[in-house]
């Protein structure tokens, strides 16, 4: 492993601990996460080509790994529902207690999405990355990126900026579609 | 013209995908201000351009938290970085009594960063404004304490700032890297790690102390306080041996860095 690997696994973990807590609204679960993907990640670091995008090789195995949890709950016939406001609140710091119900609720409407639309937001939206790098992590084509980012982004929308007495009848609004 | 799956219909003559662009601010100038009209045209048309708006602004805000990564969850996610030889005597610094003003370097926006917190040092991104805000002096200022200040001494900076190099040694990769406090008024305020490339001193990682940090005698270092030091742990982590002597930096300083490790 280089240095220069070594440095950019270090400065990477704040951004993959963010995206994994987007994926699963659950901080513990998301810590688990991030360990997972580190030990996959220097396990196959011949894989990483110097010169390409270490996120996006990172974020893509993040991403599998989740799915294949997500999957495996599924099947298990377990929810996967949302833990964020317990699980965070072990942790310190004023912004962290600031944004606790912020939290919860985005990781409320968040777990209502597909998990495909979830990766999606949490790449462009929450990560800041582009259509086409989100494209690229998550092997689908920039067409239907776009569409189920836009649908997820109105759907969030509709959950999280209307009043309490009309959340439920704006969730249950598909939205437009093109 | 787009549907609406309730039996509506959007007036919208522009795609959702060219809305979205337009408020991700992924159009090109001339579209932007195109769809900029329209909206201004007709507001009500657009509705969905306000739930673009409004995820790209406020959902980042919500994880915020997890930014903040505590040094024990890097050292278990990424063991071979907390672990390695040790760096043996090189001094240390422990962080102490609570300051809010903070002192820092000007970064590299790639730099790792570890900011000192309630419960120990802390990373973060290099790009975080809390980060940005703490920035004072400039890196040229340290590229010439690394440069040409021997170990153990300390150089002034600027005002009550001033840079003190510790530890010295060789990576793996076969480049001269060292260890530095910024201090000011005998706290160490800020601790890092730089290597010696070709172009200069690259900072690796950096922490900085919201509580300060002060050795138990005025001007000398205390050990740190357990094994939650990034910094040292770093170092250890791409270090090749034990540090060089005070004689070996000095006669590396006088021969400008140019002997190979």
């Amino acid at each position: 492993m280089t240095d220069e690997f070594r440095t950019r696994l270090v400065g990477l973990m704040p951004r993959l601990r963010r995206f994994s807590l987007a994926l699963t609204g659950d901080l513990d679960q998301a810590d688990d996460l991030v360990q997972e993907t580190c030990m996959r990640a220097l396990s196959r670091v011949e894989q990483w080509q110097p010169g390409t995008r270490l996120d996006s090789w990172m974020y893509r195995i993040a991403q599998n790994i989740w799915l294949d949890r997500m999957r495996a709950r599924k099947v298990r016939g377990e929810g996967v529902g949302l833990e964020a406001a317990e699980a965070i609140s072990g942790s310190d710091g004023r912004s962290v207690v600031e944004s606790r119900l912020d939290l919860a609720a985005v990781g409320a409407a968040m777990a209502e999405l597909p998990e495909d639309q979830r990766v999606l937001v949490a790449l462009v939206c929450i990560d800041g990355l582009s259509y086409k790098e989100a494209a690229e992590i998550t092997g689908a084509p920039i067409g239907t990126v776009m569409s189920r980012l836009a649908r997820a982004r109105r759907e969030l929308h509709a959950r999280l900026d209307a009043p309490p007495a009309t959340i439920g009848r704006a969730a249950s609004k598909p939205g437009v579609v093109q | 013209m787009t549907k609406i799956r309730d039996g509506s219909v959007n007036l919208s003559p522009v795609s959702e995908a060219t809305l979205m662009r337009f408020a991700d601010g992924d159009l090109p100038p001339r579209e932007h201000a195109f769809v900029a009209e329209l909206i201004a045209a007709h507001p009500d048309v657009f509705g969905s351009v306000r739930a673009y708006r409004f995820t790209k602004e406020e959902l980042p805000g919500a994880y915020q938290a997890a930014m903040t990564v505590p040094a024990e969850l890097i050292s278990r996610w990424l063991p071979g970085v907390g672990a390695g030889p040790s760096l043996g005597a090189g001094p240390r610094v422990r962080p102490l009594a609570a300051r809010r003003r903070l002192t820092a370097l000007a970064l590299a926006a790639s730099v790792a960063i570890v900011l000192g917190g309630a419960a120990g040092w802390r990373l973060r991104e290099a790009t975080h404004p809390d980060v940005a805000g703490l920035l004072d002096i400039a890196p040229p200022a340290l590229q010439r304490v690394l440069e040409s200040t021997p170990t153990g001494n300390s150089t002034r900076l600027a005002g009550r700032l001033s840079a003190k190099p510790d530890a010295t040694f060789a990576s793996h990769e076969r480049h001269w890297c060292r260890t530095y406090a910024l201090n000011e008024d005998e706290q160490a305020r800020v601790k890092g790690l730089a290597c010696r490339r070709e172009d200069g001193w690259h900072i690796l990682v950096q922490a900085a102390s919201a509580r300060g940090a002060m050795a138990g005698e005025a001007g000398a270092y205390a050990p740190a306080g357990g094994d939650d030091d990034p910094v040292v742990s770093y170092a250890s982590a791409i270090s090749d041996g034990t540090p060089l002597t005070k004689e070996d930096v000095a006669r590396l300083i006088t021969e400008h860095w140019h002997r190979k490790p």
